[in-house]
């Protein structure tokens, strides 16, 4: 869990961090009390995940695992639900069991399951809420309002999934509005007063208008015509199965080396059960709700295939596969789990050994040892200066150093932009380029990479004078960052 | 649209499509008389098929061979495949077929496509149409013997039809048609069956490359474990079908250009083209939940989806024409039993999408088409301006166009090829700054230096040593020219 991926990513070092520092301090890192969303680099991260981090950081202290427990809580409860819901909505346990099996072996619940990630924590209470509601709508109602506060997508698809449920199940529910304009008024606030709201207009499809390229004739070439074309194809792009089965996403973090988001052998599976899928059934009207919406979130924001903000749908996908294996007759379905077995061991080498290799650049490892080392060398100093080459490399000084978050809230300039490299400090740290001829100076602990703490500097100063220098490397064997005692 | 065509074809078609390589070893072989045709071993991979060599043939023989009539055998065969749908299916199917980009990209590109589609449609009129079992049986032998030495794609239909009429019970039919099978496969097919070999070889380095990863890295995994997986068969299995699942693509169907994108970019400016309409996905979908599904759409699809899958990566359009039929046939069906407002909106949506997409193939070609072959021709037009010339071979087998605008005997121009790329006194080759002599062919980089050379991205006539002299300049239309430039040269070397 602690080291495949390779080591925490920034975002999780903040939902770690701010977990932490609302454990110690009842405040995030901003000093702000019971957050909605954490403004964290500005991006404004739902702050659910944090809130649910709080116990495990608390028992095991602030980590890697405490901080990914969540997600892979929220993973191992998903795939429960999947069951329940397929098996308890068919009434044929055993295509629950298959449901629950496909998505245990898809390669993006591993793999998202073991990084600290609020989609996965979102989609498993979505997917719990969907189940809930098989029992009682009250309880799935408050499910799907605490999905909200999980991630962004949830936002657009929680309350009308309900609605829809209703509507298919012809379920006549009185609301109380008054406790659900409670649970509601944290997350508009949130999102009217906090720029919160701002994500959305940056990311909106419209940026794209008017989808015909400069030059080209609007008589001929209708914008609106464009427009549908691009929506229905960033909708129908979550059903090509070259990107379920094969690619997978294109995203630094989500990509899974060598593997689709669900394994290639279910392929076929799912071509027959999505071919069912508008048979009258319950379990298709639930599916057909599902498919329906769980796009939506991705579909009006300009990226083409964004699995992060569709993890919804993919649990349905994995029904839907199991709903196609009953086409199968003794013979295929001899060599369907010959090669599901197969492929199920290399999913689990390939995420478990293989990938944290593979996708090393995509995460920050190094930090988890370099941190320690210069939080007790930085005892002799009055100034550490810090140029790593990575975004935001001051969440990791805090994550790795469990830096006391009340200490750090009053040690922190936050008036200093802190989402890029450079210009942020806090304590003693100071985050900022490194010039060369600061090699020369006295009295200084210097963290950065080779190309600016050089080999031929450092020899040359070391001729007339003792200094300390350590090198840390990532798995590739490189030098990933080096700390010079001056 | 038959007016459209037509025009379209002979006039744009012809400026702005000049013929791909394929298409000229085609008519190299077909005005070779068949027989007579002797393409040097570097071409075998590349052989035309013999029967759409013979068809070809046909026209060659009796019309001459110009550029203004070049696809015109092309057309004739497409409008019979669309007259054949019309009678075949459904009206709906003719028009919605005669729409799509799909088949004006065969039309365009691939005489045997056509061929092929049109014996297809000849195999299904005959087996509904023809009642006398020995009349039938005598059509499917002369029909499928036919179409198994057409294209790759036809030789897969033929061995569709041997279950098809295994499943009937036809065991005298099914006999025939699996000898004619077997006697195509070593005339004709054999040959598109040779990478697998290379396949297995490539293998053995990828396992290789996974333990030594994994070994290096962390060993937590048993030696036997890693074993079991990382077995040959195995990667094997998973780059097959990886390669097979890469096929599934609606966005390689129908929305160019975002197959490997994260961020959406714009359709219309994608170098490729939407070969089904966006809608009608979505609509053929739902239409098969609606329509009985008869067993030519079950034919037509099996072949279509089986060809895409085993056929050449390079020549899936041609192989899997058996799509946008089927597609177009349950369309067809589906209009007919909707009732007047489906049907309109339908027809409004059709009549949307061609338009502006139409207008796009003939208008904005260069946006979308890596257009190699018209520099070629290019080429080959301004030698013949000039005498003694040198044409460059930098960017391909500029020879086939020179050979092909000039009306060159092949035997001639064979004989040419095999002794020192000498054709009719011109000399094809790469040449870098010449100094022997004579008129030069190229792009402005072989006469001035590439731009790494030069360190700049600008070519200009000024720049040519006093020994050059520019007779003529034509802006190229392909995207690569290695650094070379954006013109094609007419040089003068004294």
């Amino acid at each position: 869990m602690a080291e495949a991926p390779a080591s925490v990513n920034w975002d999780e070092a903040a939902l770690g961090y701010n977990a932490y520092s609302m454990l110690k301090t009842g405040k995030d890192e901003f000093g702000k009390p019971f957050p909605v969303s954490l403004r964290s680099f500005d991006d404004y991260k739902p702050a659910l995940y944090s809130y649910f981090s709080v116990v495990p950081i608390a028992i095991f202290g602030l980590g890697e695992i405490s901080t990914r427990f969540t997600s892979i809580l929220a993973g191992t409860l998903l795939v429960f639900a999947v069951l329940y819901i397929a098996a308890k909505l068919s009434g044929n346990f055993r295509l629950g069991l298959m449901s629950g099996l496909f998505v245990a072996f898809s390669p993006w619940a591993m793999h998202f399951s073991r990084i600290a990630f609020e989609s996965n924590l979102a989609a498993a209470i979505y997917f719990l809420a969907i189940a809930a509601f098989l029992k009682s709508p009250k309880l799935s109602l408050m499910l799907f309002i605490l999905s909200m506060y999980a991630y962004h997508s949830q936002r657009a698809i929680a309350l009308p999934t309900f609605v829809l449920l209703l509507w298919i199940n012809k379920v006549r529910y009185r609301f109380k509005w008054n406790w659900i304009f409670l649970g509601l008024i944290p997350l508009a606030y949130s999102f009217l007063i906090e720029p919160a709201g701002s994500r959305l207009s940056s990311t909106i499809l419209l940026k794209l208008w008017p989808f015909v390229p400069a030059g080209y004739p609007w008589t001929v070439f209708s914008p609106l015509y464009a427009m549908s074309w691009q929506i229905v194809g960033q909708y129908l792009a979550y059903f090509s199965p070259i990107n379920l089965f094969v690619k997978g996403s294109n995203e630094p973090i989500l990509r899974i080396p060598t593997l689709g988001l669900l394994t290639i052998e279910l392929m076929p599976l799912w071509i027959l059960g999505i071919s069912g899928i508008f048979k009258k059934s319950k379990l298709n009207n639930y599916l057909r709700v599902i498919l329906i919406l769980a796009p939506l979130p991705a579909v009006i924001t300009w990226n083409w295939f964004s699995v992060v903000r569709t993890l919804a749908i993919y649990p349905a996908m994995a029904i839907i596969a199991a709903l196609g294996y009953k086409f199968l007759n003794k013979f295929w379905k001899l060599v369907f789990w010959g090669a599901f077995t197969l492929s199920g061991l290399y999913t689990l080498l390939t995420i478990g050994i293989y990938a944290p290799y593979e996708t090393y650049g995509e995460f920050q490892p190094g930090f988890e040892q370099l941190v320690p080392y210069v939080l007790h060398k930085s005892n002799k100093y009055d100034e550490v200066d810090v140029d790593t080459g990575q975004a935001t490399p001051y969440i990791f000084f805090l994550f790795y150093g469990k830096y006391p978050p009340g200490k750090y809230l009053s040690e922190a300039r936050r008036d200093l932009k802190h989402t890029e490299n450079y210009g942020y400090r806090f304590g003693k740290f100071v985050f900022r380029k490194i010039d060369d001829y600061e090699l020369y100076r006295k009295d200084v602990l210097l963290v950065g990479q080779t190309y600016r703490l050089k080999d031929s500097e450092i020899n040359h100063i070391k001729k007339e004078r003792e200094i300390n220098v350590k090198d840390f490397y990532d798995p590739g064997g490189y030098i990933s960052v080096r700390v010079v005692e001056l | 649209m038959i007016i459209v065509s037509v025009f379209w074809i002979l006039i744009f078609g012809i400026i702005k499509f000049a013929p791909t390589d394929a298409e000229l070893l085609l008519r190299y072989a077909s005005v070779s008389k068949f027989s007579a045709i002797n393409l040097p071993a570097n071409f075998a991979g590349e052989l035309p098929f013999p029967i759409p060599t013979a068809v070809l043939s046909l026209f060659t023989n009796h019309i001459p061979v110009n550029i203004f009539l070049f696809r015109l055998p092309n057309l004739i065969i497409s409008l019979l495949n669309l007259g054949i749908t019309g009678i075949l299916f459904s009206t709906g199917a003719m028009l919605i077929f005669s729409g799509s980009l799909w088949l004006f990209w065969i039309i365009m590109s691939d005489f045997s496509a056509a061929v092929t589609l049109l014996l297809v449609m000849l195999i299904l009129a005959v087996d509904k149409n023809i009642g006398n079992s020995k009349h039938k049986f005598y059509w499917f032998g002369f029909l499928n013997l036919w179409l198994s030495m057409t294209s790759f794609a036809g030789w897969i239909f033929v061995i569709i039809f041997i279950f098809w009429k295994l499943k009937e019970r036809d065991w005298k039919t099914t006999g025939m048609v699996i000898l004619i099978a077997a006697y195509a496969y070593f005339n004709a097919v054999n040959i598109y069956f040779v990478s697998e070999k290379t396949d297995l070889g490539s293998m053995v380095d990828q396992r290789v490359r996974y333990e030594t990863t994994i070994t290096n890295y962390k060993e937590p995994v048993p030696l036997f474990i890693k074993r079991f997986v990382y077995n040959k068969p195995y990667f094997w299995y998973r780059k097959k079908i990886i390669e097979i699942g890469s096929y599934f693509s609606l966005e390689k169907m129908a929305f160019p250009g975002q197959e490997d994108a994260t961020v959406s970019r714009n359709l219309w400016g994608s170098k490729s083209l939407p070969w089904i309409y966006f809608w009608q996905i979505p609509l053929v979908v739902y239409a098969i939940t609606r329509i009985k599904i008869h067993k030519n759409i079950v034919i037509l699809g099996g072949w279509g989806l089986l060809s895409l899958i085993l056929g050449n990566k390079g020549d899936w359009l041609a192989n899997s024409i058996g799509i946008p039929l089927t597609m177009a046939v349950i369309m067809g069906d589906f209009i007919n039993q909707s009732n007047q407002r489906i049907r309109m909106a339908v027809w409004v949506m059709f009549i949307i999408s061609v338009i502006p997409s139409f207008y796009h193939f003939v208008n904005h070609e260069q946006v979308w088409r890596d257009n190699r072959p018209l520099v070629h021709q290019t080429m080959a037009q301004m030698a013949l301006r000039h005498e003694g010339t040198m044409i460059s071979t930098i960017l391909g087998r500029s020879f086939l166009y020179y050979g092909w605008i000039k009306q060159i005997e092949p035997e001639m121009f064979w004989r040419g090829f095999e002794v020192g790329m000498k054709i009719d006194g011109v000399k094809f080759d790469h040449f870098e700054k010449p100094i022997h002599k004579g008129v030069y062919v190229g792009l402005p980089g072989e006469f001035i230096g590439n731009k790494s050379d030069k360190r700049s991205n600008e070519f200009s006539a000024i720049e040519l040593p006093g020994n050059m002299k520019l007779l003529e300049e034509a802006k190229t239309k392909d995207t690569v020219s290695f650094g070379n430039g954006d013109y094609i040269w007419t040089v003068q070397v004294n």
